[in-house]
């Protein structure tokens, strides 16, 4: 499984990660959204999975970690 | 149980194309996704056409959120022979599948006035000649129409630095999108950025004389280098004349988003998506969105259902957002119309307001203007409760 980040290029503060997950998510004042520290793997979690699904922007997306544990690609979060 | 099919014929390179392709690759869908679109510059994002992108001089972008491993081909459904899932098109002969998924959105609607050359948003290329029309030194614009997209149009247009009018039918701007509330407020965000505004007028005619434009609202013209018409979109379902599916207000489907048949039967194989879909709610009408988010919702839940499991994507609220004169607006819920709006949070050095709508617990639904902290808190509290 990947590390999730979110993309602040294309996070545009919808805050809707955070209302679904708040246990991975953090918002700013303005809504835009960061992954809390220590909780990169959490993107199997269910609720993060519906928040991953419902970003209106498409701006959390997972980065492939290879078996050395280098990060191998970025790809779209499903 | 599962029900995957094998081979999957998408009709539109859309947003819910895209979840229903990811979700299913993410439940294990080792199958082929066929997918067709007419637009050449498909996929593509279309928030951004009607705010950034009019803005800005880059081209359009292809979407970042479409699945690289799925090629599109470009070609046009004219027909879908519903009993054998298989699409016509106008070139490339015809695509049989297990599985038929109709996502072809939906299209402006045009004024039965409208001269041919007046200006709309809806695709890329629909944004770019807007935008090389402004290039050009557009100085003025008439909107003809004031639901978001005219509204966003609006609020772009005038901070380019253009005299823009906007005209429509209904009392407000945006009446569908607040369900008749918040009338005043959007107003005086036109007005406080020069924008003028007719509302409950109906526009007679629609000339041009040389280069400039008249529009004719209660006996008197109104003047613009443009027009741009946004009076609302309809669903792209003409191609699907002959299917002897129920196309009387987009595709008539299940909750499930299994087509139906104008003869109330199900049309096996055959389903529908995204803004062209009208699926049956749980009150038991068929109900049309023309939303992003619920989009991706019935491409996750299609996805879900291929795969043999009860899904409850569709059982999330409605949210929808535009961007309104600087101001980030949110919906959380069905805004019920005859319910009472409270404002219950505002901040006024920064436009930010919440408003409740609905005096239950179970119809509360929320609009967030620039707050999209109390904005979140609250549509949690409505998830949490459900």
């Amino acid at each position: 499984m990947g590390e999730i980040w979110v993309d602040g290029a294309r996070c545009q503060g919808h805050a809707r990660c955070w209302a679904l997950a708040p246990e991975t998510f953090e918002i700013d004042e303005e809504g835009y959204s960061h992954v809390l520290p220590g909780r990169e793997n959490s993107g199997d979690e269910p609720n993060v999975r519906k928040a991953i699904r419902n970003c209106p922007e498409r701006a959390i997306r997972e980065r492939e970690v290879n078996e050395a544990g280098e990060k191998a690609s970025e790809v779209a979060a499903s | 149980m599962t029900r995957l099919p094998d081979r999957v014929a998408i009709v539109g390179a859309s947003v819910a194309s895209a979840m229903l392709i990811e979700r299913s690759r993410e439940l294990g869908f080792a199958g082929e996704f066929v997918v067709v679109d007419s637009d050449p510059n498909a996929p593509y994002d279309r928030p951004p056409l009607s705010k950034q992108f009019l803005l800005g001089a880059g081209p359009v972008e292809p979407a970042e959120w479409w699945p690289d491993s799925t090629p599109i081909l470009n070609a046009k459904a004219i027909g879908l022979l519903t009993g054998k899932r298989a699409v016509l098109l106008d070139k490339l002969g015809e695509v049989a599948a297990d599985a038929v998924v109709i996502a072809t959105g939906a299209g402006s609607i045009r004024l039965p006035n409208e001269p041919a050359d007046v200006l709309s948003l809806r695709t890329a290329q629909d944004a770019v000649t807007l935008r090389s029309a402004v290039h050009a030194g557009a100085i003025s614009a008439i909107i003809i129409g004031a639901g978001t997209i005219g509204a966003e149009l609006a609020s772009t247009l005038a901070q380019r630095g253009l005299a823009v009018t906007v005209v429509d039918l209904a009392q407000q701007p945006m009446q569908r999108f607040f369900s008749g509330h918040l009338g005043e407020e959007a107003k005086t965000w036109m007005h406080q950025a020069g924008v003028v505004t007719h509302f409950g007028v109906a526009v007679e005619s629609i000339q041009k004389t040389d280069a400039r434009w008249a529009v004719r609202v209660s006996g008197v013209d109104l003047h613009a280098d443009l027009v741009i018409s946004a009076v609302g979109a309809r669903p792209n379902t003409e191609w699907l004349s002959d299917s002897e599916l129920d196309v009387s207000n987009g595709v008539r489907c299940t909750a499930e988003g299994r087509a139906l048949l104008a003869s109330g039967e199900i049309a096996d194989g055959i389903f529908a998506i995204g803004d062209v879909a009208a699926r049956q709610s749980e009150d038991g009408t068929y109900r049309r969105f023309e939303s992003w988010t619920q989009a991706q919702r019935h491409g996750a839940a299609l996805a879900e259902y291929f795969a043999g499991f009860e899904s409850s994507e569709l059982e999330q609220a409605p949210y929808g957002w535009t961007e309104q004169f600087g101001r980030k607006v949110q919906v959380h819920g069905m805004l019920p119309s005859a319910g009472e709006l409270v404002q219950v949070y505002a901040a006024e050095e920064r436009n930010a307001a919440l408003y409740r709508v609905g005096s239950t617990e179970e119809e509360a639904a929320w609009i967030g203007v620039n707050a999209p902290q109390q904005f979140a808190q609250a549509s949690m509290g409505l998830t949490r409760l459900s």
